[in-house]
């Protein structure tokens, strides 16, 4: 059953604070959207396979070398860094 | 010369007669941009220097005689492939000043092929809407009536070429954001089968329902797009590495078309639809009809329940897919953390807008603890179910027609407090994501001055065949060929 | 602690020796410079896709089949949702349902020193995480992300085993196969080779387990077997003062020897693992794995034994070997070369080549010594020409210049002749200086001789004792 506890409890999973005005908001959002899940209810499913891709199609794999070119200047996009590392707030252990 | 009303065979053929050169078409689409996209909001980023560098490129390129077909013609990107150190925001206010180190593999291959990159279209929020009217940047305006939606997620692109502010445009369909913004504004917009262009650069959405496409005014310029960005890219584990990707050829004959056999859903066209969209749309039909095709009844028995099927998928991956956007490797970051958990909460609540949040949370739910057979499974499931609907169809057609909306475009702000509304209206385009199959949408018609968009699918890579019949029709009709009003003159 | 047991079960990450990451081309290598093997899809940057790497899945097999379990013929990656700032994209790619390898086992000597059978529960592949530095100065954390991406094998044990003792002997024997048939690298140092212990007590008669803690990331035998140690008592004591044992995770603190309960930064979360879209399910089938199997070395147990009976090698000795397979390789072609014996052929490699290796930190392929090289040389010590003492001498020399074998073995041997005149003659002259002792000899006093070969070493230091005992004898027996 959807509720604004639970959004509270998802939004936590989820990492995103909210208010409380926002928690009220999403829960009636939500709710109305799983109304729309609810009209599939009545589907027998139970000798359906679950279909993750479609076309199917087979994993190819790489061989194992290491880039001639590596591209290692990602950190330059960091919000903080010091060229080194990047740096977040103290984790708290 | 109208040069914007000109197909990019035509523009190709202008710039190797160098009776233009890059640099003067170039420009003139900038100025274009520059006179009219304060109407429309159409676009994000435009770097005039940037583009004018470019055609100087081209244009040594074309002197030489080094130039390939498509040298020298602008494109527009949607905001979500990732261009080298250019803004590449995907709507959003979480990306509004990233710059990827590194280019798409779908623009790296137009770049290649010696397209100038003239901006960075305007799109829904993280490619999550159907109207253009959640993106950081502001809405979209339809050049049809600048008091419509243009469509979304690809709104940007669709509304961009509407206007002839850009030659064509690449946008993305997850759920119908090529087709539907294509219909809505009156223009070509094809999504190809799933895995047949590179996801690589293309900031993800869904993953296994999203694909980059071309947007265009008409099924030759799609073609010649397609052609380009098509084939398999060893960055992308998902692209196809079995189908021998060879160059649309547009030659289909009369012989052909008396033995293709089209398949209308009966279930398509219920109580539900809009009686005037379903006159145009039989129209339509009829006049395939007239050409030689074959007409057939079929059954899409379960399409209904691809809505909700699609957004627990979609939502479900694009949960996972989004978590990196956490104010420490890139993108925006709330002011002054005062913990670990202070900075995601806050650059997350801060960085994202309202749809976003609300799919990331439907699909956090519907992959936590206890919910995940309920919702997730149950989706796979149905979307084996909808797949099966075509597959027994395509045993009796070669393609399906559909109306690619229920509606033409709607105003700015009718739909955004009612979302259900909004997601209803994605029956018919969602259940071609699901099972992975090509469309395109065309248009086939007005409706109190509004365009009105045919969906065509067709089985896995067949884009070849769907584009074939698309140009039989488009040389045979018009409605490719109208502007709007406002847009139709230098 | 009599009517007590404990259930342990084992989780193993072992980093995969592969040159490049499990999903990128970056570099695996330990140590480099912060963030400089840490390429745009090891950092999560938008638009950016896994690629698998083909090794990962071959390495993985080997070590299946090595542990006798069962290679799955579809195989698929899931995401573990979390947030953790070296997790770049906030979630791991692992393995939920349908992990590469299921089932298995191996043997290892419990505690009565009978063969025990350990069942491993399964081992699948995930990609580990970056590293993340705790300052207090700084009041931050600073993260590197070069080994996040970096691919790990996690050997999952059923909870078979009854003490640390035979934990530690589990863990010595994957990390066996592991490094034996150059799985991974097994160097604790680094991280390599990481282990997470499951404890639990309860009373013998009881069918119930207890309730189990988790202790963390211990990277040496001896300290698994003192966390072990520490943690069953720890849950015993706390169980008899009446309390109840929790759910939890430990960690362990080397320096004061106790576990601590870790406020975990994974507190009951719900990972939400669904297979990645982002990858198909692997596809496994007979042929492919078959080739890997006839390549595969003879494992470490099938060694031992074969080491053992067929060579009469000692234990030690047998450990030296089975701990490095380049080793093993390269004195197996020397045993098959030569007609000594092979103990005594394997104390002359240990006593010459192998404490080389170990003074200098080199590796056996880095030598430029055949074993032809090797073989020409005891062969030529069996032959009396040079003595035990020069194959230390003629192995360094060959490892640093360009000589041919032969002629060095020939300059020694022509050195040994020169020596042995001059000790033939100095033999002569201590005999002859020592009257008095001949004459104790004579008598019958035969341990005498000590004294007669310990006055020829004073001047010929590096003579063959053996041979000069021989030549006093002789000389002996004829005055």
């Amino acid at each position: 059953m959807f509720d604004e506890d639970k959004v509270k409890e998802v939004s936590k999973l989820a990492m995103i604070k909210l208010d409380n005005d926002d928690a009220s908001y999403f829960s009636k959002e939500i709710i109305d959207f799983l109304k729309l899940v609810e009209s599939t209810e009545n589907i027998d499913l139970s000798k359906v396979e679950p279909l993750y891709h479609a076309p199917e199609a087979s994993l190819i794999l790489r061989k194992d070398s290491i880039d001639d070119d590596p591209k290692n200047d990602g950190i330059n996009s960091a919000p903080d860094h010091n060229g080194k590392h990047f740096i977040v707030p103290k984790v708290i252990e | 010369m109208d040069i914007y009303k000109k197909s990019l065979t035509q523009l190709a053929a202008l710039l190797n007669s160098k009776q233009i050169s890059s640099k003067e078409l170039t420009r003139y689409f900038l100025k274009r941009i520059a006179k009219y996209d304060s109407k429309l909001n159409s676009f994000i980023s435009v770097d005039e220097d940037y583009a004018n560098q470019q055609a100087d490129n081209a244009d040594k390129l074309i002197s030489a005689g080094k130039n390939n077909f498509l040298t020298g013609i602008p494109i527009a990107h949607k905001d979500l492939f990732s261009t080298k150190d250019i803004f590449t925001t995907c709507g959003s206010k979480m990306l509004e000043k990233y710059l990827p180190p590194y280019d798409a593999t779908v623009v790296k291959k137009l770049n290649d092929a010696g397209m100038i990159s003239i901006g960075k279209t305007n799109m829904d929020e993280f490619a999550m809407g159907s109207s253009n009217e959640s993106s950081y940047f502001g809405d979209v305006k339809n050049p049809w009536n600048l008091e419509k939606v243009p469509g979304g997620s690809s709104g940007g692109s669709a509304s961009a070429v509407a206007a002839r502010l850009s030659p064509v445009a690449t946008g993305s369909d997850t759920g119908g954001s090529i087709r539907q913004p294509a219909a809505f504004c009156g223009l070509t917009g094809l999504k190809p089968t799933y895995g047949s262009v590179s996801r690589y650069g293309m900031i993800a959405y869904a993953s296994s329902l999203d694909q980059g496409g071309p947007i265009g005014k008409s099924a030759e310029d799609c073609a010649v797009i397609f052609d380009e960005i098509k084939g398999f890219d060893k960055n992308d584990s998902t692209s196809n590495h079995q189908i021998d990707f060879k160059k649309t050829q547009l030659n289909l004959t009369k012989d052909d078309v008396n033995k293709i056999t089209i398949g209308i859903p009966k279930e398509y066209f219920s109580q539900e639809m809009n009686e005037d969209i379903s006159k145009i749309i039989f129209q339509a039909i009829e006049e395939f009809k007239n050409l030689g095709f074959n007409i057939k009844d079929i059954t899409l028995p379960d399409h209904r329940y691809s809505i909700p099927a699609y957004y627990i998928i979609a939502s479900a991956e694009a949960s996972s897919n989004l978590s990196r956007y956490d104010g420490v490797k890139f993108g925006y970051r709330c002011q002054d953390p005062i913990s670990l958990e202070d900075l995601y909460f806050r650059t997350r609540k801060e960085g994202f807008g309202t749809e976003v949040k609300k799919r990331i949370m439907i699909g956090t739910y519907a992959l936590s603890s206890g919910y995940y057979d309920e919702y997730y499974m149950r989706a796979l499931k149905i979307r084996r179910i909808i797949r099966d609907n075509f597959r027994e169809a395509f045993k009796e057609v070669d393609f399906i027609f559909s109306p690619t909306s229920p509606t033409t475009a709607f105003n700015i702000g009718e739909k955004t407090s009612n979302a259900l509304e909004m997601y209803l209206s994605d029956v018919y385009t969602t259940p071609v994501n699901l099972a992975g199959l090509p469309a395109i949408s065309i248009p086939v018609g007005f409706n109190n001055q509004l365009p009105v968009g045919m969906q065509i699918i067709g089985d896995y890579f067949s884009e070849s065949n769907i584009l074939n019949i698309a140009n039989y029709f488009q040389k045979e009709t018009d409605w490719h060929n109208y502007i709007p009003e406002e847009f139709n003159h230098e | 602690m009599s009517d007590w047991e404990s259930v342990i079960g084992l989780e193993i990450h072992v980093q995969l020796m592969t040159k490049s990451k499990i999903f990128s081309s970056s570099s695996t290598a330990y140590g480099a410079v912060p963030n400089e093997q840490a390429s745009y899809i090891d950092l999560g940057m938008p638009g950016t896709l896994p690629v698998l790497n083909e090794e990962v899945i071959k390495k993985a097999i080997e070590f299946g089949l090595a542990i006798n379990g069962q290679i799955s013929k579809k195989s698929i990656f899931a995401r573990k949702n979390y947030f953790y700032p070296d997790l770049p994209k906030n979630y791991q790619i692992s393995q939920l349902d349908l992990p590469i390898v299921e089932g298995g086992y191996i043997k290892i000597q419990n505690d009565q020193n009978i063969a025990k059978r350990i069942n491993i529960l399964r081992a699948h592949l995930e990609e580990d995480a970056g590293k993340s530095i705790h300052s207090k100065k700084d009041n931050c954390t600073f993260i590197d992300l070069n080994r996040a991406g970096t691919p790990l094998l996690e050997v999952v044990s059923e909870p078979d085993l009854r003490s640390a003792n035979e934990a530690v002997e589990y863990m010595k024997k994957i990390h066996e196969i592991a490094t034996f048939l150059k799985i991974s690298d097994g160097n604790m140092q680094e991280g390599s080779f990481r282990c997470d212990a499951n404890v639990s007590v309860k009373k013998y008669n009881d069918k119930e387990l207890g309730t189990r803690t988790e202790l963390k990331n211990i990277n040496s035998f001896k300290f698994v077997e003192k966390a072990i140690n520490f943690e069953i008592q720890r849950q015993i004591d706390l169980i008899e003062d009446g309390g109840r044992v929790i759910q939890e995770t430990r960690l362990y603190d080397e320096n004061k020897n106790i576990t601590k309960s870790m406020r975990s930064k994974e507190e009951a979360n719900d990972y939400r693992y669904f297979p990645d879209p982002d990858l198909l399910p692997i596809e496994i089938n007979e042929k492919f794995i078959k080739e890997i199997k006839d390549g595969m070395p003879m494992l470490p147990d099938e060694k031992r034994v074969s080491y053992q009976e067929d060579h009469a090698l000692t234990n030690e000795q047998i450990n030296i070997l089975l701990n490095n397979s380049d080793l093993s390789q390269f004195v197996d072609e020397v045993i098959k070369k030569s007609k000594i014996e092979p103990k005594k052929l394997m104390n002359y490699f240990i006593s010459s080549i192998y404490l080389k290796m170990n003074k200098e930190n080199l590796l056996i392929q880095d030598m430029t010594i055949t074993p032809e090289d090797f073989c020409k040389i005891i062969n030529a010590v069996e032959d009396k020409k040079i003595s035990k003492g020069n194959i230390k001498q003629i192995v360094d020399i060959l490892l640093t210049t360009k000589g041919s074998t032969e002629k060095i073995i020939k300059k020694f041997a022509k050195a040994q002749d020169d020596d042995l005149e001059n000790i033939d003659s100095l033999i002569d002259k201590v005999i002859s200086d020592n009257p008095k002792q001949v004459d104790d000899y004579k008598k019958g006093k035969t341990k005498i001789l000590g004294f007669f070969v310990g006055q020829v070493l004073k001047i010929a230091k590096d003579s063959d004792p053996g041979l000069i005992k021989e030549k006093i004898i002789k000389i002996l027996n004829k005055v």
